[in-house]
């Protein structure tokens, strides 16, 4: 065991042989390999000879690792490079999952678990009556001593769990905030990018849209200039038809005038003539036949 | 200068590797402390990355046994006697109940300070049994119980 322990401590080689040998015990540390010690003795030279190189290897208690390639073939089924493990159990191991919340825990110390597996044995208060049980044991027994001290540590106790329940939510959200801003500080590059692209492409797609309408635009203004002009047109013409009325009335007027002169003129003179050639015989003879025409009207 | 401290044929071959240090002396076998360490450092026997998957600490890769809450009184022994009850098997047991622990109360994305009131309990609890109760035999009221 001394000379053991004297003995100068040696390296030891990944040899090919202590691969296949992998016992999990310190003592093949102490181990002197004989044939190790010679291949160094035979290395003079610093240059390197490619078969004398030895590779650091990474893990050599793995067993499988050691030996793996891309593999073409298992089960007689091709296997493809994107599909290297059909052995992998899903089921019973599962991939790691980040979890979210802890185990819950009663009275800051007991795991839910435990009230769980004994929820079938004792019911609800099996546990309950377990600790309250080992608390007065205690007691009777005087393994707790009811010294003048035991005063002191049930106000702290109440303290504590006063102090624990009113600040502990308040404190761990605190905390969680601080966390929170520093994590944000980091995703929130990537969001704000998400979103201000998202934006972006919101105000893209309304742009186009509204290059849609261009067209309407257009045809509205055309509509508009087009009833403007149809306006100015119905004016010229109103404007036309009133001026060629208002002469050809005056042509109308003045004929009509001409012929009124005439007739009033021939009227006056024909009356004129005849009240003239009227003598006064004839005014009595008219008047008498007036008179008897009027008796024989009366009878 | 004829040679060079890196190597030019093989990128991986980094400085220290005592494969590659032609002297007879190398000083860095007795720094090295991670070939002590190794034994340590290697993944249990049953592991099979092909099957398994990564590597997960908290998990038993040997074969499924009953849990300890549905094991009877009557097969305990028996179950007992199962067990990896080896030196190697028992530190591997040791770091699964840490990382089983990690992962209940410390391994999430709300954690709260409950792992450090479990560790409280506990050492409190140690303290109680060994030390204060031994202390405080002096001070009973009562002889007999």
């Amino acid at each position: 065991m001394l000379a053991k322990a004297l003995r100068p401590l040696v390296t030891i080689k990944a040899s090919p042989l202590s691969l296949t040998i992998r016992p999990l015990s310190i003592s093949s540390i102490f181990f002197q390999d004989a044939s190790s010690k010679s291949k160094k003795k035979d290395d003079k030279s610093l240059v390197e000879k490619k078969s004398d190189e030895k590779v650091l290897r990474v893990e050599d208690s793995l067993k499988d690792l050691s030996s793996v390639k891309w593999r073409t073939e298992y089960n007689g089924k091709r296997l493809w490079p994107h599909d290297q493990w059909p052995e992998r159990d899903l089921v019973n191991f599962p991939p790691y999952k980040l979890r979210e919340v802890p185990n819950s825990v009663r009275w800051y110390c007991v795991p839910e678990s435990w009230f769980k597996f004994f929820y079938e044995k004792t019911g609800v208060t099996g546990p309950y009556m377990f600790f309250y049980g080992l608390l007065i044991y205690g007691f009777s027994k005087e393994y707790i001593v009811l010294w003048y001290d035991f005063t002191e540590y049930l106000i702290l106790a109440a303290a504590v769990i006063t102090v624990v329940k009113k600040l502990g939510p308040t404190v761990g959200d605190v905390f969680r905030g601080w966390h929170q801003e520093e994590v944000d500080r980091y995703s929130s590059v990537v969001s704000n990018s998400k979103a201000m692209a998202g934006k972006v492409l919101h105000a893209y797609e309304d742009s186009l849209e509204r290059a849609k309408s261009i067209g309407l635009l257009a045809d509205a203004r055309k509509d508009i200039i087009n009833m403007g002009l149809e306006g100015a047109y119905r004016e010229r013409m109103k404007q036309m038809y009133e001026a060629v009325k208002k002469r050809l009335d005056y042509q109308v007027a003045l004929q009509n005038a001409r012929k009124d002169f005439e007739r009033t003129n021939m009227i006056n003179w024909i009356t004129d003539q005849v009240k003239q050639s009227i003598t006064a015989k004839q005014e009595q003879d008219a008047l008498q036949a007036c008179l008897q025409q009027l008796r024989q009207i009366a009878s | 200068m004829n040679d060079t401290w890196y190597s030019k044929t093989n990128e991986t071959i980094i400085p220290g590797n005592p494969d590659r240090i032609a002297i007879r002396w190398d000083p860095l076998q007795y720094l090295n402390l991670a070939k002590y360490l190794k034994v340590f450092n290697e993944y249990p026997h049953d592991f099979n990355p092909r099957i398994h998957g990564p590597y997960c600490p908290w998990r038993y890769y040997g074969k499924r046994d009953l849990h300890f809450g549905d094991v009877k009184l009557v097969d305990i022994p028996a179950w007992i006697a199962r067990r990896d009850k080896t030196p190697m098997g028992i530190y591997q047991g040791g770091i699964r109940t840490f990382w089983k622990f990690y992962r209940a109360f410390l391994d999430n994305k709300k954690p709260n300070l409950i792992w450090y009131t479990q560790i409280f309990a506990v050492a409190s609890l140690i303290n109680f049994v060994f030390f204060a109760i031994p202390d405080r035999k002096h001070y009973k009221w009562a002889k007999y119980h």
